[in-house]
């Protein structure tokens, strides 16, 4: 009886080699506890894996084809949701429902992301969420998170909605919104978080600052801007 | 939003998410050529690894595998167009075959128990009289997860390169300190080692348990 790792590495290196995901033949040579823990750590690598890259001749009559036109002939019965709110209309409907200021909700975000005495520039970020002029793409889980337990809204949804990519954008209209809402928080009207900064923000002829421009990022740069995963 | 159509090149660089969204924003858009070019390099992606991890489960053949990965395929498309499509791909395309294994193996369940003229024999896989002991099968994705949930950020990710995608553990510690600098003392291939063996230990002890 092989064990676990022995395993699991042929599997990996067998899977790499020939793009065979098959695990059929490796289990069997394992039993009880040994299986099922072969089985999870297979499951857990196909998860991560990114699968395969494009190639539009393999793709022709492969199976994923065949799925890929079962699936197109029938998309039309399909009900299509109507494109989601986006952050400047769902925000300013949420804190409306939940009967919170914009001040209440800024001080209490800021005290629930562990910025307590930013309140200045957390507000500047979130009049920027509120006109949709930051993308959710840049926005980070704790930030998400508190906003969805003050308002009473998945975070999931909240993400959502403020996403440029599922509104039909791409990278660099992501990259080019974070950037531009650093800089526009970055003007000293930006104390005022208010009308001054949305006309900032609004206006076509304020430059991005290029890549690698965005340098002495505090938390709160971070956390509005860094991307979902940012920790701190 | 204006809909911007992409060549294949630059799909194939998007998430899966960004893939799916992508499809839903040219189907808004009614362009279907763009939608189909999409969703067609989304299954070419994902097909054989949900295949795959349909496979490691009992009595699964590769034709019930394949029809499996296929449904998989068309419920997270049909919930991303009536949006309810949210999180990470990943997980929810686990929960999808999660539910869709289950599906199967009701349904196996269900014609094991007819009388009929169908010869239990002429059934895919071993040993088909002990299918219902087999049936509450253990949601591994989620098992997996939950315990790695339980991680620091920095041995969540020691965890995904060395126990999951085969990095050696001089490697795993390199790209550690470089997503983490700040670590200190930084991460060396013993953590590695340590930090794997004991998420292995508990991986184990969980699974033993969700049986």
């Amino acid at each position: 009886m092989t064990d676990v790792d022995t395993l699991f590495s042929e599997y990996i290196k067998h899977y790499r080699d020939a793009g065979e995901a098959n695990p059929t033949a490796y289990l069997e040579r394992v039993d009880g506890g040994d299986r099922t823990e072969l089985a999870a750590l297979i499951d857990g690598y196909l998860a991560r894996s990114h699968g395969k890259s494009w190639d539009p001749v393999a793709f022709e009559g492969s199976p994923a084809a065949k799925v890929t036109e079962a699936i197109a002939a029938k998309w039309d019965d399909w009900e299509l949701a109507p494109e989601a709110a986006g952050w400047s209309e769902l925000l300013p409907a949420l804190r409306d429902r939940a009967k919170l200021k914009r001040a209440e909700l800024v001080a209490r975000l800021a005290e629930a992301i562990g910025a307590p005495g930013q309140e200045q520039k957390v507000a500047a970020y979130y009049h920027q969420m509120e006109i949709g002029a930051l993308p959710s793409e840049g926005v980070s889980d704790r930030v998400l998170g508190a906003l969805s337990a003050l308002l009473s809204e998945s975070a999931e949804k909240l993400r959502a909605a403020g996403s440029v990519i599922s509104a039909g954008g791409d990278r660099q209209e992501v990259f080019d919104k974070v950037a531009f809402a650093r800089t526009a928080i970055r003007d000293p009207a930006y104390a005022d978080a208010g009308e001054v900064v949305r006309e900032k923000a609004d206006s076509p002829g304020q430059a991005a600052p290029a890549p690698g421009q965005a340098e002495d990022l505090d938390e709160v740069d971070r956390l509005f801007t860094g991307g979902a995963d940012t920790t701190s | 939003m204006t809909f911007r159509e992409k060549p294949d090149y630059e799909l194939d660089k998007l998430s899966d998410e960004e893939l799916i969204a992508y499809v839903v924003a040219a189907r808004r858009a009614g362009n279907d050529a763009a939608a189909k070019l999409g969703l067609g390099i989304f299954a070419y992606r994902n097909f054989d690894l949900l295949v795959g991890r349909a496979r490691a489960k009992p009595y699964i053949s590769q034709a019930d595998a394949e029809d499996i990965a296929g449904q998989v395929i068309e419920a997270a498309f049909k919930a991303a167009f009536n949006g309810q499509f949210y999180g990470e791909a990943m997980a929810f395309l686990s929960r999808v075959l999660f539910n869709k294994v289950n599906d199967f193996y009701r349904k196996l369940r269900f014609t094991d128990s007819l009388p009929e003229d169908q010869d239990p024999e002429d059934r895919k896989g071993p040993a088909v009289a002990t299918v219902e002991d087999e049936t509450d099968v253990v949601d591994l994705f989620d098992v997996v997860e939950r315990r790695s949930a339980l991680l620091s950020p920095e041995h969540r990710l020691v965890v995904d390169l060395f126990v999951f995608d085969g990095h050696d553990a001089i490697e795993t510690a390199a790209k550690v300190n470089k997503a983490f600098p700040e670590l200190n003392p930084p991460m060396s291939d013993q953590n590695v080692h340590k930090i794997a063996s004991r998420y292995r230990k508990d991986l184990r002890s969980d699974l033993e348990q969700s049986s």
